[in-house]
């Protein structure tokens, strides 16, 4: 067994929107090869806790350590190289591409943008083409779409254009994914299909942070769990001391309110 | 790559689909040049593919990247002054001055995209107009260099590869040959990765960001190839009528080009073709009408817009699909008729 190795770490996080401390002095660590989940309440924080993970957001104070390194704050673009890449909350797909160019383009940071060679319709751009593709299959065999890759992902239905936003950040060979509450809307069966997957990238040792409602779900899979209210961390630990944790249950759960996971 | 509405064609990407593409476009090029006697049919054709090439980099940057310009008319004549100072005043040769008429317009386009980075939509928009706007001032005041409304006369004609060229019919054979280079460049251009990351801005940018996409820098790439091809077009232009002057690269000229984008429909490379083909034959044919060009433009922007936002070339590929589909059910019913008969 490997030691548990930290591989993101977040240091004293603020972020004040006008008068909303939306995140207040957030520490996270996050272990290589699990699942993390973030739960809390709405306005939480946690989709700006993503964002500042991501770089869409500049937090105010803190410091995010990735690798034992330290994130530069700089365009979010830069981060999927190093292993960070995310979904979103409201599905972002590109609507007027088909699915298989959706997730060719989570391969950007991977591939070389060869343009004489292309320009000249040589082999070299062709190759690259190719072997991106192979990714891009990948990516879409393990959410079970490789027989959609044609369609328009506007054509797709809901469940399956959040799979494919899935599949287009897992060809970012990322670290570490951030899921946007993925399960939000989806049917059971959807939802089993999606544990499913977690399950399965969790073996190949991808590190899963997600943002999630469905309280049985949490519970279900994820190894640490990190409850976030008003800005605060308020728990954090294993799903079964999470869910008895008084602090939690009266933010999140209402007070006296009983958890049936 | 598969934009719009052939989403159950499953095109294959072809070894050498532009290069049939090209050889298919230069066939017919030489017929038609061949079927047109009269220098009048020669001068339109010559002008409609002085214009596809700027559609073509219009296409580029506002159908696949969604960054829509205004101010085209400003890049068109930056490469025709460009271009006609370079060979009247230091008798450089043509094709060096094309070169260098796309290399300046490019620069100018790099630094409208850096505003571009900022601005969005409307404000984009109108951004453009201020920037083709600047160019037309520029050209009208700034006399010494420019003769001011006048505008340069005299400018030479090009000779190339040692062949003067003087007539119609050569100058047909100048701009067809650009327009194929162009035209396959684009093509190729437009379903490569770079394509595919225009489009990717387009839907969405925080998305393509948030994936790894440097989009303002993309959105710079895009600005300057569209500029070049409005460059080129500029330095061909030139040339071709011997004169420049500001009323030929006026607000309403940029708009002329972008409903030809619209039109012929922006999300292809060949809809560039086909929207500077309509638009051009219609403005000829409409010349009795030339007060009432613009409302008649209007009225055509309006109901593509509405009816076929594709443009002519997304309703070419719709009747291609509902023909392909119709083709293929045919087929499937008379099979499947077959096989409860041999039951």
């Amino acid at each position: 067994m490997n030691p548990e190795k930290v591989i993101l770490q977040l240091r004293d996080i603020s972020k004040r929107f006008g008068g909303l401390q939306a995140l207040d002095n957030v520490d996270l660590s996050v272990i290589h090869g699990k699942i993390h989940g973030i739960i809390g309440p709405n306005g939480a924080g946690k989709t700006t806790l993503f964002n500042v993970i991501t770089g869409l957001v500049k937090p105010d104070r803190g410091e995010i350590r990735f690798e034992g390194k330290t994130l530069p704050y700089s365009a979010p673009h830069r981060l999927v190289p190093l292993g960070i890449c995310r979904t979103f909350q409201n599905i972002r797909v590109f609507k007027e591409m088909t699915v298989e160019d959706n997730v060719l383009i989570g391969q950007h940071v991977h591939t070389p943008t060869p343009v004489l060679s292309i320009l000249a319709g040589r082999k070299h751009a062709r190759e690259w083409e190719r072997k991106a593709r192979e990714v891009a299959a990948h990516a879409l065999q393990m959410m079970g779409l490789e027989s959609k890759s044609h369609e328009l992902a506007k054509n797709l239905p809901y469940g399956q254009q959040k799979l494919v936003e899935f599949a287009r950040a897992l060809a970012a060979q990322p670290k570490v994914v951030l899921l946007d509450e993925p399960a939000a809307g989806l049917n059971p069966a959807e939802k089993s299909n999606l544990l499913k997957i977690m399950a399965t990238l969790r073996e190949k040792g991808y590190t899963i942070i997600f943002i999630e409602h469905d309280m049985k779900l949490v519970m279900n899979i994820c190894d640490t769990i990190s409850v976030l209210d008003h800005g605060k961390k308020i728990a954090e630990g294993e799903p079964k001391n999470v869910r008895n944790h008084p602090d939690v249950i009266k933010a999140y759960l209402g007070k006296g309110g009983a958890l049936r996971a | 790559m598969l934009i719009g509405i052939g989403s159950d064609l499953q095109v294959k990407p072809g070894k050498s689909r532009s290069a049939w593409i090209g050889f298919a476009l230069a066939a017919l090029a030489v017929m038609v040049s061949w079927v047109i006697q009269s220098s009048y049919y020669l001068h339109i054709a010559n002008l409609i593919g002085i214009y596809s090439l700027i559609v073509i980099g219009l296409n580029l940057l506002s159908g696949y990247t969604g960054q829509v310009s205004m101010g085209h008319a400003g890049f068109f004549a930056i490469g025709s002054y460009v271009s006609a100072l370079l060979t009247m005043k230091l008798q450089i040769p043509f094709w060096l001055s094309i070169g260098a008429a796309a290399l300046v317009a490019s620069f100018s386009g790099m630094v409208i995209g850096i505003p571009a980075m900022k601005l969005s939509g409307p404000y984009l928009v109108m951004a453009t107009v201020g920037f083709g706007e600047i160019i037309r001032l520029v050209l009208v005041n700034w006399t010494p260099v420019t003769r001011g409304a006048a505008g340069l006369t005299g400018i030479p004609l090009p000779s190339f590869l040692g062949i003067q060229v003087t007539s119609e019919r050569d100058f047909f054979y100048l701009i067809y040959a650009l327009v194929l280079v162009g035209t396959i460049a684009a093509l190729r251009l437009s379903r490569s990765k770079v394509g595919r990351t225009f489009v990717a801005i387009r839907e969405d940018e925080l998305a393509a960001e948030a994936m790894g996409v440097p989009v303002n820098s993309y959105k710079v790439v895009a600005f300057v190839v569209s500029a070049a091809y409005a460059g080129i077009a500029g330095a061909l232009y030139g040339s071709f009528a011997g004169v420049a002057s500001p009323d030929n690269f006026t607000f309403e000229d940029s708009v002329g080009f972008l409903s030809m984008s619209v039109i012929g429909g922006n999300r292809t490379i060949y809809g560039a073709l086909l929207g500077s083909f309509v638009l051009t034959v219609l403005s000829e044919a409409l010349r009795v009408f030339q007060t009432y060009r613009l409302i008649i433009y209007g009225i055509i922007l309006i109901l593509t817009v509405i009816f076929v936002p594709q443009g002519l070339s997304g309703l070419a590929r719709q009747g291609f699909v509902v023909f392909y589909r119709r083709k293929t059910r045919a087929a499937s019913t008379k099979a499947s008729l077959k096989e409860v008969k041999n039951r």
